[in-house]
């Protein structure tokens, strides 16, 4: 699944990350205080993994 | 496993045209100036000012014509009329995670950076990148020597760097003495890998030196030596992969980079016909822009350079056109020498702008002076001071220390090199200087970079 990214596996990836990008934003409305830093933490890191797999077209890395 | 088949995504960078790379990052420096347009009124004032709004921006060539830099004093103004972080900080501010500040050896101020959880990984990305190109990888041993934590992104970023890349790491620098860390060296055995600032591998090797620990046999294991922040002669780097039998690598980094804007390639900081290495630059993180620092033109590949620096992917307080006041010597991706699209620096010779001493009527670097002493590997440090003498005349004195392997010397060997240092500052700066042997003891040792020069000439005019 995660392996060499290049063609298709590559698209897997990026599915993936999306995906979870996706969930760590629905996880961020959470209204527990201690656990919603948490999970600006997670949307960071999902963040930053799309933005530096990025070897082309910027329209596949999400709006800030 | 060479990196670009170990790391397709590596390997997907190394393969860009310079057109690719160039169009990814117009697509990157696009997405940032929007963004910044609209969250940063330290960006927006400059862009209205200046007529070089989003829109009007509309190639890499017209942003590095018509964008006005900006410099660390109008970082610190900004920072002064809006406390703490200035209006370029251009996120929440609760969304700011880590706090950076520069380290304020300039004496002017610190500049201080807000970044994001998403910046937190860029960072680490932007260490474990040149080190994984250097030959890191999940599992392997590595011993940070670079003191850690505090609010240097130097403190921050090879932690995280670390543990991104997968590695186990043991963070020594600052906590532990120099003695401390050979003890901790030969405890873990198996280590893959050092970072260390260069001045600090040099007092680290000249300890094991005296010590009578050859790397070579007491950690066999290791394959890569990685040094960052200082100057160094190529007679330096040789002798220092000969002593530890493995590979010297270089990075450029910085606050304002966010790690690692660039780092060396398979050949390391000296190729195999003694020629200084290149760092190849992650253009598609940072453009660097190499200019003339008087006219702001770009220089030619080969010429000297001070360093202009974008983020084109970091949220908090980016950085954009920021005059660096580091110069380097810029080669072109077209003399790189490899295959890849990036263009490179000269490794080994970035110094400060600012650090120059106008001695004598001579532009003088300390790194300069650094290259003359260190190419005698008997020198194990020096210091330099600079002075008004009685007559009013600039003097200047340099202290220096033997090594251990200086130790078998006659009084007249001794001499000889003295003379011999003496000879080449002289080469190198056209200036004469005075040399004075002292015991190691008397010069102090240095954890990161090295501050080997004091300028004490005002004092000699005080009344």
């Amino acid at each position: 699944m995660a392996d060499d990214n290049i063609g298709g596996a590559e698209n897997t990836d990026d599915l993936i990350l999306r995906t979870m990008m996706e969930q760590a934003e629905r996880l961020c409305t959470s209204g527990d205080a201690l656990l919603r830093g948490q999970y600006w933490h997670l949307r960071g890191r999902i963040q930053a993994l799309l933005d530096l797999r990025c070897t082309g077209d910027m329209n596949s890395t999400p709006e800030r | 496993m060479n990196p670009y088949d170990a790391s397709p995504l590596v390997g997907r960078f190394a393969a860009l045209s310079r057109g690719e790379l160039e169009a990814l990052q117009w697509s990157r420096l696009q997405r940032q100036l929007t963004r910044l347009y609209a969250d940063s009124p330290y960006y927006r004032a400059r862009m209205d000012i200046a007529g070089a709004t989003p829109d009007k921006i509309t190639s890499l060539e017209r942003f590095r014509a018509a964008f006005p830099t900006s410099s660390k004093a109008d970082f610190l103004a900004d920072q002064t009329a809006h406390p703490p972080f200035g209006h370029r900080l251009s996120i929440p501010q609760d969304q700011v995670a880590l706090v950076s500040m520069t380290g304020g050896t300039s004496g002017q101020g610190q500049e201080i950076y807000g970044r994001s959880n998403h910046d937190i990984h860029i960072q680490g990305y932007l260490h474990a990148l040149p080190w994984f190109l250097a030959g890191l990888r999940p599992g392997d041993v590595a011993l940070n020597c670079v003191p850690a934590g505090g609010l240097t992104t130097g403190g921050w970023g090879p932690g995280e760097g670390l543990r991104i890349a997968g590695a186990t790491a043991f963070h020594a620098g600052g906590s532990l003495s120099t003695d401390a860390k050979i003890d901790l060296m030969i405890r873990i055995g198996g280590m893959n890998f050092i970072y260390a600032s260069t001045n600090y591998l040099h007092t680290l090797s000249e300890a094991l030196n005296k010590r009578g620990i050859d790397p070579k046999t007491a950690f066999p294991g290791l394959r890569t030596l990685f040094i960052a922040a200082e100057a160094y002669p190529v007679e330096w780097a040789q002798k220092i992969e000969n002593i530890w039998g493995c590979k010297l690598q270089e990075g450029y980094g910085s606050t304002q980079c966010a790690g690692f804007a660039g780092s060396t390639c398979e050949e390391g900081t000296v190729t195999v016909d003694g020629q200084r290495g290149k760092l190849h630059l992650f253009e598609w993180e940072n453009m660097i822009e190499v200019v003339n620092p008087e006219t702001l033109e770009p220089v030619s590949s080969g010429e000297m350079g001070e360093m202009i620096v974008t983020n084109l992917s970091i949220q908090g307080s980016p950085v954009v056109r920021f005059r660096t006041g580091d110069a380097a010597q810029f080669i072109s991706y077209e003399d790189n020498g490899c295959d890849r699209a990036w263009n490179a620096l000269e490794c080994g010779t970035i110094k400060r702008l600012d650090d120059m001493m106008k001695i004598r009527g001579n532009n003088i670097w300390p790194s300069a002076i650094d290259a003359a002493v260190f190419a005698h590997d008997v020198v194990a440090e020096y210091a330099g001071r600079v002075f008004t003498g009685r007559d009013g005349k600039t003097e200047i004195e340099i202290r220096l220390a033997f090594s251990e392997s200086a130790s078998q010397l006659s009084m007249d060997e001794r001499k000889n090199v003295l003379a011999a240092v003496r000879s080449s500052i002289k080469d190198r700066t056209n200036v004469w200087m005075d040399l004075a042997e002292v015991p190691r003891s008397d010069l102090p040792e240095f954890s990161y970079k090295a501050k080997r020069w004091k300028d004490e000439r005002q004092d000699g005019y005080k009344l």
